[in-house]
């Protein structure tokens, strides 16, 4: 009993330090900053900020979208809806420095973009 | 449950652990852990941490112990892909990142020993996030480096855990689930990060 722990306890500790791969490098991407869905694009920009930053977002569906930014605390600072076949462009003055974060909500999916402002 | 009340109830149980251990025998350790975060659903951006803490030990019965737990951990992970972007909205590429987060964990739980010097147990703990940090790659001039003010300070945590004993040093691998969302406030609502760690604890009886 005393050895089948332990061969237990050593087996587990070893596939918990080995068998894992660290943390994954990501590799440039040439793909164009989009959340496609029937024609529906989704950009911000510059997603690295000294303090203003723009959220586009465009509606080529026949339901309504909506978008949201949230200040560095998660707190929501921008609600907007996007009528069908529309699209909105909403520049912001960040006030804070930190991670800011634009979500594009349709009816079927959220998409997440976040934006530094350092 | 809000979050302080959970804190308090949590402080509240360790308080009267300590009371309830004055009168009976108990064994301290002193343990140096490694660590593993994986986020739930993402477990490719997992990372290797480390922590320091230690423990109290206190037999209820034959076969039951309480264990109190406390460490300090730093913890590391990749935080998803991030896309830079210029002025003009053109794509820069991808930048690589790490976070880091330093959290304290007061871990409380109910071991039963299934052999002289092995055990089994799961409780109900808490960490306590100090700091959140999330450190960018890339070639731009500026510093990329963020606060991650976004998470909860307070996370409940189910831990799973089994242990060996020998002689002074007691080997702990646990598993603590996080019970709540990571992120706070009305952006939890459209994001959600949750995550397990993995930790190994080696630690040395000093009482």
């Amino acid at each position: 009993m005393k050895m089948n722990t332990l061969k237990l306890l050593s087996f587990v500790s070893f596939l918990f330090l080995f068998s894992c791969n660290g943390i994954e490098e990501i590799l440039p991407s040439k793909s164009k900053i989009a959340a496609a869905e029937d024609g529906t694009s989704f950009y911000v920009y510059p997603s690295i900020s000294n303090g203003t930053f723009t959220v586009q977002a465009s509606n080529e569906s026949e339901q309504e979208y909506q978008l949201f930014v949230f200040d560095p605390q998660g707190k929501k600072i921008v609600s907007q809806i996007i009528p069908k076949k529309d699209n909105k462009s909403i520049t912001i003055k960040a006030e804070q420095k930190g991670t800011y974060h634009a979500t594009l909500q349709t009816p079927s999916s959220t998409f997440t973009r976040k934006i530094l402002v350092i | 449950m809000k979050m302080k009340n959970y804190l308090l109830i949590t402080l509240f149980f360790l308080c009267s652990i300590q009371i309830f251990a004055q009168k009976v025998p108990q064994e301290w350790y002193l343990d140096l852990n490694i660590n593993r975060y994986i986020p739930i659903e993402k477990w490719q951006e997992s990372g290797m941490g480390i922590g320091i803490g230690g423990k109290m030990i206190i037999p209820l019965t034959k076969k039951f112990v309480l264990r109190n737990s406390a460490d300090i951990m730093l913890n590391t992970y990749s935080d998803g892909p991030f896309t830079a972007t210029d002025v003009s909205g053109n794509a820069l590429g991808n930048l690589g990142n790490t976070s880091v987060d330093l959290s304290i964990g007061l871990i409380p739980t109910i071991h039963y020993s299934l052999h002289e010097n092995f055990s089994v147990g799961t409780g109900l703990g808490s960490r306590i996030l100090l700091k959140s940090v999330t450190a960018y790659d890339g070639n731009t001039q500026l510093k990329n480096t963020s606060v991650n003010d976004y998470y909860k300070p307070f996370m409940p945590i189910l831990p799973i855990e089994m242990s060996l004993k020998i002689n002074k040093i007691l080997l702990n691998l646990r598993y603590e689930y996080s019970l709540l969302n990571k992120i706070k406030g009305d952006l939890a609502d459209y994001k959600t990060e949750r995550y397990g760690i993995v930790s190994l604890e080696i630690g040395y009886k000093i009482k």
